[in-house]
């Protein structure tokens, strides 16, 4: 990576894009394969 | 015996739904419980401060970074065991809460900005309050002071993300370990083992880096006429803004990495290894669903 100094350095606004879209899409896959998960609630 | 990783993740789950029951129902009072733990966070890092000046030239560095992480350490257990709110905690706390249904998205994220604003502000006050104190105007803590900040804003922003990634992989591993053990001296020392290893690890955490980055650029115009009397060399200025040497680039990049660190490596990890089937069964018997850290 190259020393930047700028609010906008594309290497690392791209790593926490692709750790945003990866996490929402964790969390939509687990919920899929288990529909009523965690079971009883409030 | 400590929770195994199952029991773990519904009891996070359970602090989960108490933490943001105060936020939706008493939002005062989780912003002053969020001022408290900002003002906590750097209550280490106004100790750590004041051991480590003059050590990394006369002694070595690495041994600055020790003590500087021993005398930080305390700052996660006294703000676990007051129930008080550092939001990269809740970062982790809050995911496993998203996959147990217990908060939405957008509860989430009203959360981590609500917590990030108090913490703000418990930080940077505690700050300008100690900067008002006499014994850190005196220039081997000045110099000090503005030496960590030059390291930490002085950083491209990559290495800054690396860092903030490592602080919260390692503190918030820390926080739910915590949460597992069930014994005051085992809880101690988990709490203990995050914040010592994140600053002796020379990491960037967000919370504890805007008391750290606030105290030296509050006391510069000291630090300068200090400094302007022992060499004529100009030292480097600190500023407030994005660019090098900056309290917000470094800000920016620590509070992103500091989310993927608590986030991706900490709260899905512990979700993912936990077995759904056997969560599923512990519910089938739970009567409470909240829980005081």
């Amino acid at each position: 990576m190259d020393a930047s100094f700028t609010p906008f350095d594309p290497v690392a606004w791209l790593i926490f894009g692709a750790f945003v879209v990866f996490t929402y899409l964790i969390v939509r896959i687990f919920h899929g394969k288990y529909p009523d998960y965690p079971g009883k609630s409030e | 015996m400590p929770a195994d990783v199952d029991e773990l993740v519904v009891r996070v789950a359970d602090i989960c739904t108490y933490k943001w029951d105060m936020l939706r129902n008493r939002p005062g009072a989780f912003l002053l419980s969020a001022f408290a733990g900002g003002a906590f966070v750097v209550f280490g890092a106004t100790l750590a401060l004041s051991v480590s000046a003059g050590v990394a030239g006369n002694v070595a560095p690495g041994v600055a970074n020790l003590m500087m992480g021993l005398v930080f350490m305390f700052s996660l257990v006294i703000i676990m065991f007051s129930g008080m709110t550092l939001v990269t905690a809740d970062m982790a706390v809050g995911v496993i809460g998203v996959f147990h249904r217990r908060i939405t998205w957008k509860w989430f994220l009203i959360g981590v900005l609500v917590g990030y604003a108090g913490n703000f502000a418990g930080s940077m006050f505690f700050m300008w309050v100690v900067s008002k104190g006499g014994s850190y105007m005196a220039l081997p803590w000045l110099q000090q002071a503005h030496a960590i900040a030059v390291k930490k804003t002085g950083m491209p922003a990559g290495q800054i993300l690396a860092l903030g990634i490592i602080c919260t992989w390692m503190l918030q591993s820390a926080a739910l370990l915590y949460i597992k053990a069930n014994e005051d001296i085992a809880k101690i020392v988990m709490a203990a083992y995050g914040p010592l290893a994140f600053v002796a690890g020379m990491t960037e955490h967000c919370i504890a880096n805007i008391g750290f980055l606030a105290l030296p650029l509050f006391q510069q115009e000291l630090f300068v006429q200090g400094q302007a009397a022992l060499s004529s060399t100009a030292p480097v200025i600190l500023h407030w803004g994005f660019g090098q040497y900056g309290w917000a680039h470094n800000q920016l990049y620590t509070v992103m990495g500091n989310f993927i660190g608590g986030i991706f490596f900490v709260g899905i990890v512990f979700q993912l290894v936990s077995n759904p089937k056997r969560v599923m069964a512990l519910y089938q018997n739970k009567k409470n669903f909240m829980q005081k850290l």
